[in-house]
């Protein structure tokens, strides 16, 4: 072993390199993490900030300028739009925390590969289909006399023919954000530790007890920022109003859309497409404020 | 079929003493296990629909299908349109996905290894392009687009979609990052390498595997991207959303269920690799 | 034990070296060289006017409690994080304000920090194929190093199929391999089990001795400490408590602290004392007066106390020994050893750790007496 160390020994030269500053910090110097964050920086201001800007600007002082808010809140396509535009992306996720949160909390807590294995292909099942194929299959499972009305047949019951109804386009919103929610709920269940439930039932709470008055409240961070992002993307949907609800339906994507390309009215649009915006941005804000960044971001699936 | 945990001793002695919980909690235990079973099936559903359609013979939709065979295949085979919309589409999602990685790699050592103010912000900053309602977002873009000249132009959707693409290739090589110890970085740099050699020779080897991922999810996401296509797209281009979305929107035409089912497994094997990739960098 | 291995170490000190052969003999040359240094974060001081040097060939041990600064000293050392004042100087050349890579020293990270994606070869080789050192050069004193480790056949390996021990082992392999005029280690056992620490310790003393490595080591560990150390420096709260041999930070510790973490010694109130010639005082305490040696330059009557190491105190009496009288509060068997603690009405809680066959007949509850010979206790400042 001596002879072997006393080789090994030997001394080598020093690092060849040589840094050009003679201060060396371990910590990423700012101008460094300035420029690295440089392109980044430029695609969130170029085609984030500047066109939200733009597009509020061009709101106000195109057109109508304020007249512009006016003209969409006085008529009434604009007004009911609006209305079950909101109203639609609320109920969508509450569905969707619901639903998506009980399937995520089977996930976590099934202990059959199999069963697992199925509840995980449900989940990822409309990610895999993308936007249009997923709106194109409900469009033929609703469809009059398609499969959803023969079942209905099949079990005694009336057709409903619910095809270009809002009730459509509330069912393809919600088939898009329960895998979504759920998604990111696992994630928030994955974070409680399972023993704690076992703990409140050795106390004596029902299974029920348990999970409202252990899991629920460790949770309740967690399933506001996946409600309040369902909620914000909810708004903005687009492909699904156009293919469920067909021409005539009552959403801001479809206003927007209108406005643009058949009467040809950015600035009407624009004060639209604020509307929607500023809605999204103050629930955004209000979940950041309540249950903080990291929270928010991790909810993002 | 939704098996819960089996019951434990502790749970019997809860149940002896309150056996009125045990009533309501076999009631919250079988109503929760139907709505997800219901839940499930109506996930699965459309797509399992999809994929039975595409193999039907008939010139109609009915199901189950009286006939079956390759005609919707054979159909998307001997049209054009559908090689030329995915082309389109290819051509703008590979460019997204080099793109992406591009901005946001170096990104992640401001996030991870500087203590820049504001750099947190950065991490929700640079996601906000996909939790903002998308058809407004459409219209700022327009607005945007229309002034500089990018509407109906190759490059001006390769942008627009790097603003989807670039939240999530953050996502997943950010998670991947924060994962990867400084300390290797250290060691290498004790080891007697620059901190730009520590970089490339341990840290962005070990984030590959995640930046290939992200690279996979991006390219989907570019290539399902149906609404910037329908605001800020020309007269001539047609993606395969587009075309999918304009040919479902005049008529339910059977041969989409060919595409559908295609994509469907191509999108599952891409995503699927993704996955597997991510967590190979994880170990 | 470690008395005699520290005296062999330290003899052994002026042949190990070819380089010390030229110095003068006695006064080894000092390798690093650490002169005032603070580092603070924002307020809180981390670091305070900590000058320690490093002799040629020898380990030198940072021993403190967890927050008493010794790992950001390292970290210093090492360049990870930038001293607020004082330098660093490395065979008399300063290297506080240059990157780590051209420092020239090595480092033991705690948890290995081994790269995953190569293998144990690759691992051990980073250093010296950044050094532009030549393939077949290269492989052989990876060859060596691997022989050396005990990891022959491993080369092909990635770190996560070796074991803790291996892991351990291919880390030293690579902070030793381009032979750095230092090694930074920093708590590297503290990761394993206590059999395989055990084992490591011995690997790493011989490491130390067959290559005359200097080497700084990080740990908690007062036991390990002990075992492996030329040198001890004890830090408490950001300042180098005390530095010294372990059996003269043992036999003769400089204040309080050092006696009752290092030596976990019962401090023993003070009545009076007067300093003797020879570094020797006289002190009551409890009921006895005593000869003893002292480490205290203070007349005064307050600020001194009597550290009396639990193994010193024993039933029988001796000459001129220190007489504590108290009650058996509690008793606890260690096989061979048993700790007894006595409630004495004057000196407060004193814990005794005896040989079993010397404690027989001792029940809780029953009034005994302890004697200290007086050479083993001393007197020492309070901290």
């Amino acid at each position: 072993m001596g002879p072997a160390g006393r080789s090994v020994t030997a001394n080598l030269p020093a690092s060849p390199r040589r840094e050009a500053d003679g201060r060396w910090s371990a910590i990423l110097p700012n101008r460094w993490a300035l420029l690295l964050v440089a392109p980044l920086l430029a695609v969130l201001f170029g085609f984030v900030v500047y066109p939200l800007v733009k597009l509020t600007i061009d709101s106000l002082t195109t057109g109508n300028g304020i007249g512009n808010y006016e003209a969409v809140f006085q008529s009434a396509a604009g007004r009911r739009a609006l209305i079950t535009t909101v109203l639609a992306s609320m109920l969508v996720s509450a569905l969707a925390v619901t639903l998506g949160g009980l399937l995520a909390w089977h996930i976590r807590i099934c202990r059959h590969r199999a069963v697992r294995a199925v509840l995980w292909l449900a989940v990822l099942a409309p990610f895999w289909m993308g936007t249009v194929v997923k709106n194109y299959a409900i469009v033929i499972l609703l469809s009059a006399e398609g499969p959803l009305d023969k079942l209905l047949e099949l079990l005694g019951l009336a057709p409903v023919s619910l095809l270009y109804t809002s009730t459509a386009v509330a069912i393809g919103m919600v088939y898009t954000m329960v895998p979504y929610a759920a998604f990111s709920l696992y994630g928030v269940f994955l974070g409680i530790d399972e023993s704690l439930l076992d703990a409140a039932r050795g106390l004596g709470a029902s299974r029920a007890r348990a999970i409202t008055s252990v899991m629920l409240p460790l949770a309740m961070p967690g399933i506001v920022a996946s409600g309040a992002l369902v909620f914000a993307i909810s708004l903005g949907f687009y492909v699904t109003p156009v293919l469920l609800g067909g021409a005539q339906a009552p959403f801001m994507a479809s206003f927007i859309q209108d406005y643009i390309f058949t009467f040809f009215d950015y600035p009407i649009a624009s004060a639209a497409s604020v509307i929607l915006l500023a809605v999204a941005l103050l629930t955004l804000g209000l979940a950041l404020a309540l249950v903080g960044r990291g929270r928010l971001q991790r909810a993002v699936a | 079929m939704f098996a819960r945990t089996p019951p434990d001793t502790t749970a019997g002695v809860a149940a002896r003493r309150q056996p009125r919980a045990l009533l309501g909690d076999r009631f919250t235990a079988a109503a929760s296990a139907a709505a997800v079973a219901a839940t499930t099936f109506a996930l699965l559903a459309p797509a399992v629909l999809v994929a039975v359609l595409s193999f039907s013979n008939d010139s109609f939709f009915d199901f189950p299908p009286h006939a079956w065979g390759l005609r919707q295949y054979r159909t998307l085979l001997e049209d054009p349109r559908w090689g030329s919309a995915l082309w389109l589409s290819a051509r703008i999602a590979l460019p997204v996905a080099v793109l992406s990685a591009l901005v946001v790699v170096p990104t992640l050592f401001t996030i991870h290894r500087s203590r820049l103010p504001w750099r947190g912000v950065l991490q929700v900053g640079g996601l906000t392009g996909i939790i903002i309602p998308i058809s407004a977002y459409a219209v700022a873009m327009y607005g945007v687009f229309a002034q500089i000249g990018l509407l109906g132009t190759y490059w001006g959707l390769v942008l627009a979609n790097l603003t989807l693409a670039v939240p999530v290739m953050l996502l997943v090589t950010s998670a991947a990052m924060s994962r990867i110890p400084v300390e290797l970085e250290l060691a290498a740099m004790v080891a007697g390498a620059s901190r730009v050699q520590a970089w490339l020779a341990i840290t962005l080897r070990l984030l590959a595997p995640a930046i290939l991922a992200g690279g996979v999810l991006a390219f989907v996401t570019s290539l399902d991207e149906a609404v910037f296509i329908n605001f800020l797209g020309g007269p001539g281009q047609e993606t395969l959303p587009k075309a999918i979305l304009d040919s479902v929107r005049y008529g339910l035409d059977p041969v989409i269920t060919a595409i559908a089912t295609l994509l469907m497994v191509a999108t599952s094997l891409a995503m699927g690799l993704a996955a597997q990739l991510a967590r190979r960098g994880a170990r | 034990m470690s008395d005699s291995r520290t005296a062999g170490a330290l003899g052994a000190s002026a042949s190990r070296e070819p380089a010390m052969s030229t110095e003068p003999s006695g006064a080894p040359e000092t390798v690093l060289d650490i002169q005032a240094l603070s580092k603070s974060y924002g307020e809180t001081p981390a670091l305070e006017e900590v000058s320690l040097d490093v002799r040629q060939g020898e380990l030198l041990t940072l021993l403190g409690p967890s927050g008493s600064g010794k790992t950001t000293l390292l970290k210093v050392i090492a360049g990870f994080e930038a001293p607020t004042s004082g330098r660093v100087l490395l065979r008399g050349r300063d290297i506080s304000r240059l990157s780590p890579a051209r420092r020239g020293v090595g480092m033991v990270f705690q948890h290995y920090a081994l790269f995953p994606h190569m293998t144990v070869a690759q691992n051990v080789g980073y250093g010296l194929k950044l050094r532009r050192v030549g393939r077949a050069e290269r492989e052989r004193r990876v060859g060596e190093m691997l022989e050396l480790l005990r990891l022959e056949g491993l080369e092909g390996r990635y770190p996560r199929q070796l074991s803790g021990g291996q892991q351990q082992r291919v880390a030293l392999g690579r902070a030793l391999a381009y032979d750095p005029e230092v090694i930074l280690m920093d708590e590297p056992l503290g990761a394993l089990d206590r059999a395989l620490r055990i084992e490591m310790e011995e690997q790493i003393r011989g490491l130390h001795r067959d290559l005359g490595a200097t080497i700084v080591y990080v740990t908690h560990d007062q036991r390990e400490a002990l075992a492996l150390s030329d040198r001890i420096a004890i830090m408490r709260a950001g300042r180098v408590a005390s530095v010294g041999a372990p059996e003269q930070l043992y036999t003769r510790p400089a204040d309080s602290f050092v006696a009752g973490f290092f030596a976990n010694a019962n401090l023993l109130p003070v009545v009076e004392h007067e300093l003797l010639a020879e570094g020797h005082a006289r002190v009551r305490c409890g009921g006895s007066e005593i000869r003893c040696p002292t480490t205290t330059t203070s007349v005064a009557g307050d600020g001194v106390v009597l550290a009396v190491r639990r193994r010193s105190l024993r039933r029988a009496a001796s000459p001129g020994a220190l007489r504590i009288a108290g009650v058996v509060a509690e008793m606890l068997l260690f096989g061979d050893e048993q700790e007894i603690s006595l409630q004495s009405p004057v000196l407060g809680r004193v814990v005794a750790m005896m040989d079993s066959r010397d404690c027989a007949g001792l029940a809780l509850g029953m009034e005994v007496e302890l004697f200290a010979p007086a050479g083993e206790a001393v007197l020492v400042p309070v901290a």
